[in-house]
């Protein structure tokens, strides 16, 4: 107040402008100069986060309740509605970790957008039915608090109307469509079975030989803007308060940090050399090798895994040499480094706690280890930093966190595994992976002026191919996901026309005649977080890294299940299980129990 | 409460809205406010103040759910007397008027009272229903899906009638008419492609819809999606300037009528 009351007479008196017009070069930088004065000021005031020496404001906080890595639809969800149940308002801090704002890449924005209920398992048509409950009041269950104006948000998703969703099945898949049907029927899906008569009758544009059933959706199905959505939930969640960050969770690699720990050996000698370690561990200690480099630059030798570990911890910066001990804590107080303790190497001494090298790496996680009923040790992980790598820099924040969220899409993989998921001997817990991976989709936009009208349906052919209306001018969404054996790479996001003229077009052109005259006007690819086990969602906690807990590896209906999926975490994180919908057999331990929970119709 | 950043240009329009403060409030709701430049001086405050945001957000609420209430389902009037006399309570409950095969249209005068006597009326199908200006919403059509011989209704200017209610209309497919819904804020062209159920349709009336993009080329998909129907609205000239050789010419922006 005391600024702007300030400024006002400075604009409105000659006394300013005089001062002003003393010097020529006094007024140059003057307005930057204030701003920037003001912004230390600010700082200096109460509720400014003051940092006199760096700049920080960039990057995350230092501490956060939830850290979820991946910003996408799911990982919206979540930050909504952990928000959203939370006990007391601003109870818990959230932190979204999305590496890319413009979501170039993600599958989120990628996305056709359709949203259907003809599943065949019982949880993916109750995740829809939620979802398309929230779609619906999503104008009206989005008051707004304050510091948004009201009002003013793009509606998300009209209602995906044209609710019409006509998967058109074939001779061999009709036993499927009649179960499905009883399904979809018994958890309140309205889904009506058409003979092919009756479909000629109602689309005459459709060439029915070779159906034998067709299954329409009348209500609740249809599609959406993902893009619409994205947007919404974002700006609902900032409201909220959720803290956003753009950075990466990720292995820095060989990069020197100035506030390193050095390490050596007893017995090595008075001389000391200081060995600086640059590349560490996220599992168990010696099963990664580290690449040490001394001061001088040249690469020394290291102690072997198996040897006897460091017992003594040098501080550089307070000068003094501290055994190491698994009691002793050590406080380093360098910005970015903080020193821990070590333990020996081999199989931590059962209720004695493990710290891992923190040194650049993704996560920073304890373990303890305890027996379980069979007497067998286990060994339980608890991630209490993460490390957020800034965007073009090398620059990174330690998080500290009570719970990570792995909504990371197609990438959650790598994100497990920063995790030490996967790292252990195969054919046991801790050797199961995350089976997700990037897998490579391509949309077609065409352009159709003799195609089906405006009553077209998102329709499904017996073959795997789709398309939907797209706008009022005749134009078309539409595609078919590869075989196995026609799998593209996934390491680029290049669209292979090809696929479309030999693989999509003559399925397209044979169930409907019109689109034999066709003009492709655009095509974009997209990622499916595509799970290789069983083609359907992880979600809840994994069984040894304790508060990790995963909500990805949808395999392409992610979108369609985001909002009932963001619940169902929240409330495992904030009650300890599922509420609304139960999604035990989605949870992580069916990888390692091989017990598949298949979902029928994949598109 | 901290101490207003008050600064000198909102000093003028306060003096002329400060009447229209809490009237106000039901333009955060309606979608003309939307677009709306000028903010109200009760925004400002509810932007500023946490009381006052709080008090904003009680008041959204209850409006909330005033419409909530008035759309509740009457089951228990549905088991006494009959799917059509429910119905027909519901409509005129909310203000709206009802028809009965072979009676005179009911309808509640000024203060809202009607007369009881369709109480008696328990077999007799409900033929037309007209719920102008009702605030009927999504799940208030609960009452009005039961009415199977339903021939005509009229949803003009209700404000709380969207796209997906027009997606409930296929359970009235068998014998509905006549659909009216002009005026209605909140339907757009992706509402009007799930009324291609309504087969037996012979007058349709989209005219006035704020939120379909572009009024004239809906009308000729509408027309073309259900070839027997009689569709009243834009027509299709609307949206598009005379050229200079007196034929039409595409014109980027729709108009209002």
């Amino acid at each position: 107040m005391l600024w702007s009351a300030l400024r006002l007479s400075c604009g409105r008196g000659s006394l300013a402008r005089g001062l002003g017009t003393r010097g020529g070069g006094f007024t140059r930088g003057w307005d930057g100069k204030v701003s920037e004065i003001k912004k230390k000021i600010r700082s200096f005031l109460p509720g400014g986060a003051l940092d006199p020496l760096f700049n920080t404001s960039h990057l995350p906080p230092e501490q956060a309740d939830v850290v979820i890595v991946g910003g996408g639809v799911l990982g919206l969800s979540v930050a909504y509605w952990l928000k959203r149940l939370e006990k007391r308002q601003g109870a818990i801090r959230v932190l979204v970790v999305e590496r890319d704002h413009t979501y170039s890449q993600a599958s989120t924005g990628l996305s056709v957008g359709g949203i259907r209920q003809q599943f065949s398992l019982p949880e993916n048509i109750q995740l829809s039915l939620f979802s398309v409950n929230f779609l619906r009041n999503i104008n009206r269950g989005f008051p707004l608090h304050t510091g948004v104006p009201g009002g003013e948000r793009c509606s998300p998703s009209g209602p995906p109307v044209q609710p019409l969703r006509l998967p058109v099945a074939g001779f061999r898949k009709r036993c499927c469509g009649h179960g499905e049907q009883r399904e979809n029927a018994e958890e309140g899906a309205k889904v009506c079975l058409m003979s092919p008569e009756q479909l000629r009758n109602k689309f005459p544009w459709i060439n029915t030989e070779g159906v034998a059933l067709a299954s329409y959706g009348l209500e609740d199905e249809g599609w959406f803007d993902p893009w619409c959505l994205l947007q919404g939930l974002r700006q609902k969640v900032r409201s909220m308060g959720v803290l956003f960050c753009q950075g990466e969770v990720t292995r820095e690699c060989e990069a020197l940090c100035p506030w390193s720990v050095f390490l050596f050996q007893p017995g090595q000698g008075a001389d000391l050399e200081c060995i600086l370690l640059s590349h560490s561990v996220n599992s168990a200690w010696g099963e990664k090798a580290f690449s040490p480099r001394s001061m001088s630059g040249h690469p020394a030798s290291f102690l072997p895994p198996s040897g006897p570990p460091p017992q003594f911890l040098f501080c550089p910066k307070r000068s003094k040499i501290i055994p190491l001990t698994p009691s002793v804590w050590c406080l380093w107080e360098a910005p970015i480094l903080p020193a821990v303790p070590m333990n020996p190497p081999h199989l931590p001494l059962p209720g004695r706690r493990a710290y891992f090298f923190p040194l650049l790496t993704g996560f920073v996680s304890s373990s303890t280890c305890m027996t379980n009923t069979s007497g067998e040790e286990v060994s339980l992980k608890r991630i209490y930093e993460v490390h957020v790598k800034m965007d073009h820099s090398l620059e990174y924040q330690p998080v500290e966190c009570a719970i990570v969220i792995n909504a990371a899409g197609a990438w959650s993989g790598q994100v497990a595994e920063l995790a030490g998921i996967g790292h252990g001997p195969p054919d046991t817990l801790q050797g199961t992976r995350l089976p997700v991976e990037p897998r490579k989709r391509y949309v077609y936009l065409w352009h159709c002026p003799q195609g089906p009208g405006l009553e077209t349906p998102l329709v499904v052919d017996t073959s795997g191919a789709y398309f939907r209306r797209e706008g009022l001018g005749n134009n078309y969404l539409g595609s078919r996901s590869p075989t196995e054996e026609e799998e593209p790479d996934p390491g680029n996001l290049e669209v292979d026309h090809a696929f479309f003229q030999d693989k999509v077009w003559p399925l397209l052109a044979q169930r409907v005649p019109a689109f034999e005259t066709l003009k492709v006007r655009s095509a974009w690819a997209g990622y499916y977080d595509y799970n290789t086990f069983d083609q359907n969602g992880v979600v809840g906690p994994h069984p040894l890294v304790v508060n990790m807990y995963f909500a990805t590896g949808f395999s392409g209906h992610g979108l369609q299940h985001a909002p009932a999926v963001g619940r169902a975490v929240a409330e495992m994180v904030l009650e300890g299980s599922f509420q609304t919908i139960d999604l035990s057999p989605f949870l992580f331990s069916r990888f390692y129990l091989s017990e598949k929970t298949e979902e029928g119709n994949i598109i | 409460m901290a101490a207003p950043r008050a600064s000198l240009c909102l000093v003028t329009p306060v003096c002329n809205r400060s009447t229209r403060c809490i009237r106000g409030l039901s333009g955060l709701v309606a979608p003309e406010d939307n677009q709306r430049k000028g903010r109200t001086l009760f925004q400002f405050l509810a932007d500023h103040f946490y009381d006052v945001a709080a008090l904003r957000e009680y008041l959204l609420r209850k409006q909330v759910l005033a419409v909530h209430q008035k759309n509740r389902s009457f089951a228990n009037i549905r088991e006494q007397y009959g799917p059509y006399v429910a119905g027909a309570f519901f409509i005129l409950r909310q203000g709206g008027a009802v028809k009965f095969q072979g009676k005179e249209w009911i309808r509640p005068d000024r203060r809202g009272r009607f007369p009881y006597d369709f109480l008696k009326f328990q077999t007799v199908p409900v033929e037309a229903v007209d719920a102008s200006g009702c605030a009927i919403n999504y799940s208030g059509l609960d009452n009005l899906l039961p009415l199977k011989e339903l021939q005509a209704l009229w949803l003009q200017r209700c404000p709380h009638v969207d796209d997906w209610c027009l997606s409930r209309l296929h359970a009235l497919a068998d014998s509905l008419q006549e659909l009216s819904l002009a005026g209605c804020p909140h339907i757009s062209e992706r509402g009007l492609a799930c009324l291609h159920h309504l087969r037996h349709l012979r007058r349709l009336d989209i005219s006035d819809l704020p939120a379909v993009a572009s009024p004239g080329l809906t009308q000729i998909l509408v027309e073309e999606m259900l070839p027997d129907c009689e569709v009243l609205g834009a027509g299709w000239a609307q949206g598009l300037k005379m050229g200079p050789g007196g034929q039409p010419r595409d014109a980027s922006s729709s108009l209002l009528t």
